[in-house]
């Protein structure tokens, strides 16, 4: 029997590629904001070791 | 009670638990994946394109979430002005914005074979656009002040009262009436979906969900370390941690 329905895979396709995108992408750039985030806080303790005196 | 909250939570939120969290979500989120793209049939009318039910219910199910999770930090925060609850209400708007912005983007790709149109001015659609705005607002607000105490205490308020939207969002298929389909699973009574679909979809919210704890936890981490530095900048006291130093101010600032 042939389906009178058509496929419409293309949409189904576009919708996970778009959030698997879109999760990935964010989950990226908050390990990377994190990164940085903690390389700041870690420059500027060490920054304030050296400038303290003993 | 909060203080046990507080314990399970520390320990979600510890490196061990963030990495065993990230790889059960990455299990969970590919049988999702099978279960709706290899399991679960094509629908009887519209093809495969209602294999998007398994992601854009995920979605809206996350932006909702989120959003209650903003409002029961932020009504914590106004209580307590403890910091650890600014974060977390931080951390989940940031999370429910991008799955709003996801849900509505989904929606609008199905809607074009099904309706015929990306977009339309249906009720569900207008109050979930309205939810996306207001929580992108609340996102801004927290630009707004430098003073951490100042934006937190804002920030709450939005959280508080942007919440009203989202009974609205989720009611407005009952109260109007509008081209977006009605309930499919209700907790009372028949649910008006396939079982094996029923399956998929549930997996599909189970591996959204661990998602949104994970995504939230690394999130939190984030907002420490983002703490830590301003109060390293900031503090005239050598060795107070940073969580103590912002609670001070929060409660210096009223």
């Amino acid at each position: 029997m042939v389906s009178v329905v058509p496929s419409l895979w293309g949409y189904a396709i576009a919708g996970y590629v778009m959030t698997a995108g879109a999760i990935g992408l964010y989950v990226v750039a908050l390990h990377a904001r994190a990164r940085r985030a903690r390389d700041r806080a870690a420059a500027i303790a060490g920054r304030r070791r050296t400038s303290t005196p003993p | 009670m909060v203080s046990s909250l507080e314990r399970v939570a520390g320990r979600i939120t510890a490196p061990r638990g963030e990495r065993i969290l990230g790889w059960a979500t990455l299990v969970a989120m590919a049988a999702s994946a099978v279960m709706s793209l290899v399991v679960s049939p094509p629908d009887a009318q519209q093809g495969n394109a209602a294999r998007l039910l398994y992601i854009h219910v995920p979605s809206a199910w996350l932006a909702y979430l989120s959003f209650a999770v903003v409002f029961v930090a932020s009504i914590a925060y106004l209580a307590t002005r403890r910091t650890r609850w600014d974060r977390l209400a931080a951390a989940s708007a940031e999370v429910g914005v991008l799955f709003t912005a996801l849900a509505i983007a989904l929606g609008s790709l199905w809607g074009k074979p099904v309706w015929g149109t990306w977009w339309t001015w249906d009720p569900r659609i207008t109050t979930t656009t309205i939810l996306l705005l207001i929580y992108v607002g609340y996102l801004a607000v927290r630009r707004l002040s430098d003073s951490p105490a100042r934006r937190a205490r804002w920030a709450a308020v939005v959280g508080v009262v942007g919440f009203l939207d989202v009974p609205v969002s989720y009611l407005s298929v009952t109260w109007w009436r509008g081209l977006h389909q009605g309930t499919t699973i209700r907790l009372l009574g028949e649910s008006t979906i396939a079982p094996i679909m029923q399956v998929a979809l549930m997996t599909g919210v189970f591996a959204f969900t661990l998602l949104f704890l994970y995504l939230v936890t690394v999130r939190l981490r984030l907002g420490r370390l983002e703490d830590r530095a301003v109060a390293e900048a900031l503090s005239p006291r050598l060795g107070q941690s940073a969580e103590a130093l912002l609670e001070q101010e929060a409660s210096a600032r009223g």
